[in-house]
């Protein structure tokens, strides 16, 4: 009899452990506040549009995915990718998105209070804006990245190619990132 | 039965197994990342070595509890001189007890606020979710929204207050769209229509990987019905309109409202002399709690407790507008459980350290 008790009382206990995974609740909509320092957006306004200066180095390419100018760097027969995509808000962050390309290159992340380390800031015509060379000397491949973060949205500039190809193409890099701007 | 369970032979074996789980969960969660090691070896109620399985750390605390619990049914310890080891068993119990309340009950997460702005919500680190926004109505939104563990291939996702079905075709830890280069087909919507979503290779800490989910919403019987994807990060909803209702679908991590908010006032980050490495950051909140704000500052080593809630300083953004911080939002409900269980331990290790002392000074006497 006590036997059977126990076993209940523990079948209960372990079988009650159960989860709802469907949740529902109301919220009021969210307010469209504006920050003070901020002037409320012209009802007419004219769309801006992002332009930049192109490198005389650097060819138009195909994009492949979600970007907004796809173009290559040949050098010495290699070819620098290099891509240009448009994220909302932070795009994720810049301590995650170091740590994604390094983990692409193969190598091993960096803690957040070490990623000033790996930047540069750099002033471009759309504010300041980060630089980051990741390299990966075992493979020979390195990224050429920018993260220039403009109102709500952030830009995302990356070059991929051979370490040789990086190091010959940082100064188009950085001068095709600094003329980012709108018309 | 009771003598099986009582037998405190299992409470050696059971501790003994903890200590291997905790030196190999240690070892392990060097390649696979901090989260995967817990999950596999202290959450879990099974691990399977190759085809062997092993009690998990959730079920050797549990047997371990158990244990303990039965240790009450010896009924040689019910005796004065026997009180202390009860205390210090019971101050055992709490701590165990203190642990299942952490493991199922607790939940971290990061809240991030802009300069100026305040938020209500904390966003989980690991789980997503896919949230239907009924946005028909003028003054409220009504939310309904399914958990992570019901994202999986194959399942139907239904709710009275949906008038139409979702069935889970893909789910993705990590993925990246990718442009399509032909026309898939009018069966595709959305972001579908000219994106598809790839999975790649899931990283070991979950803030590095984009999770996605393609998903075929029918029922409508009109062109709604169709093959539908989201990822994290997309900072465009699907909007749909089923019998002249108007609901958003979201992909994003796991959000817990709070009863209360908080608005950063202001972020400060101060550097060391001389270099851009930062030595501390601060934020200046407005705690807003049925409309009466409290001014509060979170900073490193001295978090905000409120409503349950601890949120310490973890980390900041620096835009071109604003600075953002991020807050660890921890809730614990098991948080004073080790404390009151120290303290209970304490009490009763002296307890029979009293009661053992005058034997102790008559066998030295003797001697």
């Amino acid at each position: 009899m006590v036997n059977k008790a126990i076993l209940t009382c523990l079948s209960v206990i372990i079988l009650s452990c159960g989860d709802d995974y469907i949740r529902t609740y109301t919220l009021p909509k969210p307010k469209q506040s504006q920050p003070e320092n901020i002037s409320p957006p012209v009802a007419e306004a004219p769309t801006l549009q992002l332009i930049w200066e192109k490198p005389d180095s650097w060819l138009p390419s195909e994009g492949s995915s979600m970007r907004l100018a796809s173009f290559d760097f040949p050098y010495q027969g290699d070819t620098g990718d290099i891509s240009l995509i448009q994220l909302g808000g932070d795009g994720g962050g810049i301590a995650a998105n170091i740590n994604r390309w390094r983990t692409q290159l193969g190598l091993q992340p960096v803690i957040v209070s070490l990623i000033e380390n790996e930047i540069t800031r750099i002033q471009g015509k759309l504010g300041e804006y980060i630089y980051v060379p990741i390299r990966n000397e075992e493979s020979n491949q390195a990224f050429l990245c920018a993260i220039i973060p403009s109102g709500e949205v952030t830009y995302f500039v990356k070059m991929s190619s051979k370490a040789g190809t990086a190091v010959a193409g940082e100064a188009d890099f950085k001068s095709f990132c600094s003329s980012l701007h709108f018309n | 039965m009771i003598r099986y369970l009582k037998d405190p032979r299992i409470f050696v074996f059971t501790i003994v197994w903890m200590m291997i789980l905790v030196f190999a969960g240690t070892i392990a969660q060097k390649d696979m990342g901090l989260f995967a090691a817990q999950n596999k070896f202290f959450s879990s109620w099974i691990i399977w070595l190759w085809y062997f399985p092993f009690p998990g750390g959730r079920l050797t605390m549990v047997i371990m509890t158990i244990n303990l619990l039965f240790f009450f049914f010896n009924k040689s310890i019910w005796k004065l001189n026997k009180l202390g080891i009860v205390i210090l068993h019971i101050g055992g119990i709490l701590l165990l007890a203190g642990g299942g309340l952490t493991a199922i009950y607790s939940t971290e997460g990061n809240m991030v606020i802009d300069e100026g702005a305040f938020s209500d919500f904390v966003e989980d680190y690991h789980n997503m979710e896919l949230t239907v926004i009924n946005t028909s109505h003028k003054k409220i939104d009504s939310y309904t929204v399914f958990d992570q563990p019901l994202l999986k291939q194959g399942t139907i996702l239904q709710h009275p207050h949906l008038n139409f079905k979702i069935e889970v075709l893909n789910f993705f830890k990590n993925c990246e769209p990718i442009r399509r280069d032909t026309d898939p087909g009018v069966h595709y919507k959305g972001m579908m229509k000219n994106f598809t979503l790839t999975e790649r290779p899931v990283e070991k800490e979950d803030n590095w990987n984009r999770p996605g989910i393609v998903f075929e919403i029918s029922g409508t019987a009109t062109t709604i019905d169709g093959v539908y994807g989201l990822f994290l990060g997309q900072n465009i909803p699907q909007s749909i309109t089923v019998k002249e209702l108007k609901y958003e679908l979201v992909f994003r991590r796991q959000r817990t409202y709070l009863p209360f908010s908080i608005e950063l006032i202001d972020f400060k980050k101060v550097l060391h002399p001389g270099t851009n490495m930062a030595k501390s950051y601060s934020s200046e909140v407005n705690l807003i709690e049925n409309g009466i704000g409290k001014k509060k500052l979170i900073q490193m080593n001295e978090p905000l407790r409120h409503g349950g809630y601890t949120f310490y300083q973890a980390s900041f953004m620096e835009g071109q507008l604003h600075e953002t911080t991020v807050l660890a939002a921890v809730k614990n409900y098991g948080r004073m459980f080790p404390y009151i269980s120290s303290i209970i331990m304490c009490i009763g290790l002296l307890f029979h350290l009293g009661i053992k002392l005058p034997d102790l000074f008559k066998k030295i006497n003797k001697s």
